[in-house]
């Protein structure tokens, strides 16, 4: 080996382990301040708002990568849309006063 | 409006340790459902507030007793005058507070002032006059949910990683989700929040606000709508990613679609929630702590100078460990212990940059929650609602 290459592979050497080292230190970093002064993580599932979990329709594994455009065509439509509904007044009030400040 | 002790005329405050109104003159005490609020009617669908409004982020905090507010409760600042009386339509129901403003601030103290990187001077602001309890508007709405959904997910065949798709579509029956009523509230902080116990939960008697600040649902019907289906969203596609088969590496939702039916009669419920504000730096910080379970949310402040020096010491030790682990090799590589050295020093390597990512994303997540609490959220909000 002469002295560049030697040079060169001390340097990538050295490169890794300083890279190595800041990877550690920031991640220990973040795990400090997550400790300390991070608090409150959302921690609600599914289950606790679908007592009855998903119910699948469709369970495809390994499907053609243009399948997107046939899975948008199948669900791109509302499917609740003919059905109608009354408002609570509170938001109906809200949507007036919107109005309101449009003009 | 307020009401008065029927032994003395005193002023009756909400006492969440008894779950009681108590007249702070005479001692008496009374259950709320006993108390006759004589301004006002049991079958009015409206009740009476004193509504103030805050010169600095233009916030509207409402009490329903005579209470004077003497600063915002969302960005801190005293320059909040009384606006008018207004009319409000009453809540369902609600979640009367069952954490005391001391057990509040005894949870924040415990997560945030016994440590070394939070500022002392933020720990001497953590006093009674700086926590304001809020009931805050939510809707808990029934709904059908229907999503469909593109994931991609890594293989590895030896060398080569192989990406696989994936569809799913499901229909979901949603029961009693909360969804935020505000939009002065950041969605992500409210969604922090929860969970909210709805066995807890009391018909709407205006009597529990007494003590406390309320703020009304200013969302339209679009805009439950969307919060909810967004809010759907979340939760089926996190549940629906664990149905991807397990030698998948790196799974996505590439591409989602989705709908959602609200039942009629949303529940119009007010949560109870404490609001810890201050000024630090200049900027104000809002940390907010669950009134229900005394779960406390937000990010606090740290000192740079400390965080650096933490950081730069363990850099060092590690970069000296390091440095050692490679000088010290017995005998160069080429021996049975150098391979050793070798492939512990490889691992150690490995790790380490595997660890880099985490380490990043952590930190970016770690900062979007302090501007979180940073209430620029919860101003942006306010902002959109005066335009």
């Amino acid at each position: 080996m002469n002295s560049a290459s030697i040079i060169q592979v001390t340097l990538v050497i050295g490169v890794t382990l300083l890279l190595t080292s800041v990877s550690y230190s920031l991640f220990i970093t973040y795990l400090i301040l997550k400790k300390f002064s991070d608090f409150g993580d959302s921690s609600c599932k599914l289950n606790e708002y679908a007592p009855n979990g998903i119910g699948y329709t469709r369970m495809v594994d390994d499907v053609p990568s243009n399948e997107k455009y046939f899975l948008l065509a199948d669900y791109g439509s509302d499917p609740y849309s003919t059905r109608q509904h009354s408002i609570p007044d509170v938001l109906l009030k809200n949507m007036e006063k919107d109005k309101e400040t449009e003009f | 409006m307020a009401v008065l002790c029927k032994s003395c005329a005193g002023r009756l405050i909400f006492n969440p340790a008894s779950q009681k109104l108590e007249c702070k003159n005479c001692g008496s005490s009374y259950r709320p459902e006993d108390v006759e609020d004589i301004y006002a009617s049991r079958d009015s669908k409206y009740y009476d507030t004193r509504v103030y409004t805050c010169g600095h982020c233009g916030a509207e905090v409402i009490t329903s007793d005579t209470e004077s507010s003497t600063f915002c409760v969302y960005c801190g600042n005293p320059a909040i005058v009384f606006s008018r009386i207004s009319r409000e339509y009453k809540p369902d129901g609600l979640i009367p507070f069952k954490i005391t403003k001391e057990e509040a601030i005894s949870n924040i103290t415990k997560k945030f002032m016994k440590n070394p990187i939070v500022p002392k001077n933020i720990a001497a602001k953590c006093k009674p006059e700086n926590l304001r309890g809020i009931y805050i508007p939510y809707w808990v709405i029934n709904a059908d949910f229907t999503e469909a959904d593109y994931i991609s997910g890594e293989i590895k065949r030896g060398k080569q990683t192989i990406t696989k798709y994936y569809s799913r579509a499901s229909e979901t029956r949603i029961r009693n989700l909360p969804v935020d009523g505000s939009r002065i509230l950041n969605d992500d902080t409210s969604l922090k929040l929860e969970p909210f116990y709805l066995e807890d939960s009391k018909e709407f008697d205006e009597d529990y606000l007494n003590g406390f600040y309320s703020n009304t649902s200013d969302l339209r019907y679009n805009d439950l709508r969307n919060s909810a289906a967004d809010r759907c969203h979340k939760l089926v596609a996190e549940e629906v990613v664990k149905s991807i088969p397990k030698n998948n590496r790196n799974v996505k939702v590439r591409d989602s679609i989705y709908w959602i039916d609200i039942d009629d009669d949303p529940i119009y419920m007010m949560m109870p929630v404490w609001f810890f504000t201050f000024m630090h730096k200049g900027k104000p910080y809002t940390i907010l702590v669950n009134g229900q379970t005394g779960k406390v949310v937000g990010t606090m402040p740290w000192q740079n100078s400390r965080v650096i020096a933490i950081a730069a010491t363990i850099f060092i030790l590690i970069t000296a460990f390091i440095s050692y682990f490679f000088i010290a090799a017995p005998n160069g590589w080429i021996n049975e212990i150098g391979q050793v050295y070798l492939f512990a020093m490889a691992t150690l390597i490995a790790f380490g940059l595997t660890i880099l990512v985490k380490g990043i994303t952590g930190l970016r997540r770690i900062y979007k929650n302090l501007r979180l609490t940073q209430s620029e959220g919860i101003f942006n909000y306010v902002k959109k609602r005066q335009a």
